[in-house]
C-alpha cells in the first residue's frame, strides 16, 4: 500500500517527470509560439508559487485566483515579450505575477483589498519573495521521492527518523534522498539564475 | 549555494498554497478561450488589413461601380445650373437598370426630391431621392422592363406638379432654384 503522502504528492506531479524537464525558458518560449503543452508545464510548475504569492499579497482567496488567472493569461498572451536577455524567466514570471496581483487590488477598492505593506527594505522583500516562487518552481522538477522527504523536513520540521518512519523508508535513504534533493535543488535555482 | 543556503530557503518559503481545481482549470482552458493566440496574433494585422481592403472594396463597387451600360441618356436640365442625367441599362430579366445622376441640386428645404417619368400615363414614380450638401448624388435602382423611361422630370417630393428639373425644356418654367455650392 503506497504512503499517502506520496499519493498527495503525486497529484502535483508533473507529466514530464522522469524525463529532462525543459528550463523555463524554453517552455516561455514554445508558450509564445502557442504551444498549449508547455503553458500546462508552466502551470504545474509555478501554478502553486504564483497562486501563493497572490494569495500572500492579496489575503483574499478569490482575489488571488483572479490574480493567479490574471498572470497566467498575461503569460499566454506576452510570453514574447520574454527577453532571456534582460533577466531569468522566474524573474518575469515574477514580475507578472506581481502586476497582476497589484491590478486586481487597484480593480478591486471596494472589497478593501490591500498589497501587503513591505518591510522596510522593499528590494530584500521582492528578492525573498522572488526566491520563494523559485523554490517552489524548483521543488515540482525534483523527482517525487526527493521532493516528499525535503518537504516533510522543511515544511514540516520532522526529523530524519521521523520521517523514515513515516514513509516506512530506511534511515539512509532518507539520508540519501534529502542530499540528493538539496544538491539537484541547488542546481536548478542556479540554472533559474535567482 | 550551498547545501545550508538551500535548507534556509526551503524553511523560508514554507508549503506553497495548492491552487484549487477550479482555478487549474480556468487557467489551463484559457488559451483555447483567447481569441489571441499568439499564431493568430501575428497574423492580426495582416487579417484586419485584408478586412479593411475588403470592406473599402465592397465600399468602392458600391459607390464607385461603373455604370450600367447605357442603352440611351436622358439629360434634365433646370435652373441655376441644376442638372441630372438618367442612365438607362439594358434589361436584365424583367428589369431595366437605371442610374441617376444629379449635380447642383441643393437638398433645399423641400428635403427629397423625386424622380417622374411623364412618359408613362399615367406618370410613374420612378425614385425618390435626396441630394448631398454639395447637390450632387447618384441613385441606382432598377424600373420594369416595359417601362418608359422617357420626358423625365425632377419634383421636391410631393409636390407632384412643380417640375424643377426637365428633360423636356419646355415643362421647366426657367424659375430660380437654391444653386448648391460647388463640390
Amino acid at each position: 500500500m503506497q504512503n499517502p503522502a506520496i499519493l498527495r504528492l503525486r497529484s502535483h506531479e508533473q507529466p514530464t517527470l522522469g524525463h529532462p524537464a525543459p528550463p523555463d525558458e524554453r517552455l516561455l518560449s514554445q508558450v509564445a509560439s502557442g504551444d498549449e503543452g508547455a503553458f500546462r508545464i508552466l502551470w504545474e510548475r509555478f501554478g502553486a508559487a504564483v497562486y501563493s504569492l497572490c494569495l500572500r499579497r492579496l489575503s483574499e482567496p478569490a482575489a488571488a485566483e483572479d490574480a493567479t488567472q490574471e498572470a497566467f493569461v498575461n503569460i499566454w498572451r506576452h510570453a514574447r515579450t520574454f527577453d532571456p536577455q534582460r533577466g531569468s524567466a522566474a524573474a518575469w514570471l515574477f514580475a507578472v505575477t506581481r502586476n497582476a496581483a497589484a491590478q486586481v487590488a487597484r480593480k478591486a477598492p471596494r472589497r478593501e483589498l490591500a498589497l501587503t505593506v513591505l518591510p522596510d527594505d522593499p528590494i530584500v522583500h521582492e528578492e525573498h519573495t522572488l526566491l520563494r516562487l523559485a523554490v517552489h518552481a524548483a521543488l515540482t522538477r525534483i523527482p517525487v521521492p526527493e521532493r516528499c522527504v525535503l518537504e516533510l523536513a522543511y515544511f514540516e520540521d520532522l526529523s530524519q527518523s521521523q520521517i523514515a518512519n513515516r514513509l516506512a523508508i530506511p534511515l539512509g535513504t532518507v539520508k540519501s534522498r534529502t542530499r540528493a534533493g538539496l544538491k539537484r535543488l541547488a542546481e536548478l535555482l542556479q540554472e533559474m539564475q535567482v | 549555494m550551498t547545501s545550508e543556503q538551500i535548507e534556509e530557503l526551503l524553511r523560508r518559503a514554507g508549503r506553497p498554497v495548492q491552487p484549487p481545481e477550479r482555478l487549474r482549470r480556468a487557467v489551463l482552458g484559457a488559451p483555447r478561450h483567447q481569441d489571441s493566440l499568439p499564431w493568430l496574433r501575428s497574423w492580426r494585422g495582416a487579417v484586419t488589413v485584408v478586412a479593411a481592403v475588403a470592406l473599402l472594396g465592397v465600399l468602392a463597387l458600391a459607390v464607385l461601380r461603373p455604370a450600367p451600360a447605357a442603352m440611351s441618356r436622358v439629360a434634365l436640365q433646370g435652373a441655376a445650373g441644376a442638372s441630372a442625367e438618367v442612365r438607362v441599362g439594358p434589361s436584365d430579366g424583367a428589369n431595366r437598370s437605371i442610374q441617376l445622376s444629379v449635380q447642383r441640386l441643393a437638398p433645399g428645404s423641400e428635403g427629397a426630391y423625386e424622380l417622374w417619368s411623364l412618359a408613362e400615363q399615367p406618370p410613374m414614380l420612378l425614385a425618390t431621392f435626396m441630394t448631398h450638401e454639395n447637390g450632387a448624388c447618384v441613385v441606382a435602382f432598377t424600373v420594369p422592363r416595359a417601362s418608359q423611361v422617357d420626358d423625365l422630370v425632377i419634383t421636391p417630393h410631393g409636390q407632384a406638379d412643380r417640375f424643377i428639373l426637365c428633360s423636356n425644356p419646355a415643362r421647366c418654367p426657367r424659375t430660380a432654384l437654391p444653386a448648391a455650392a460647388e463640390p
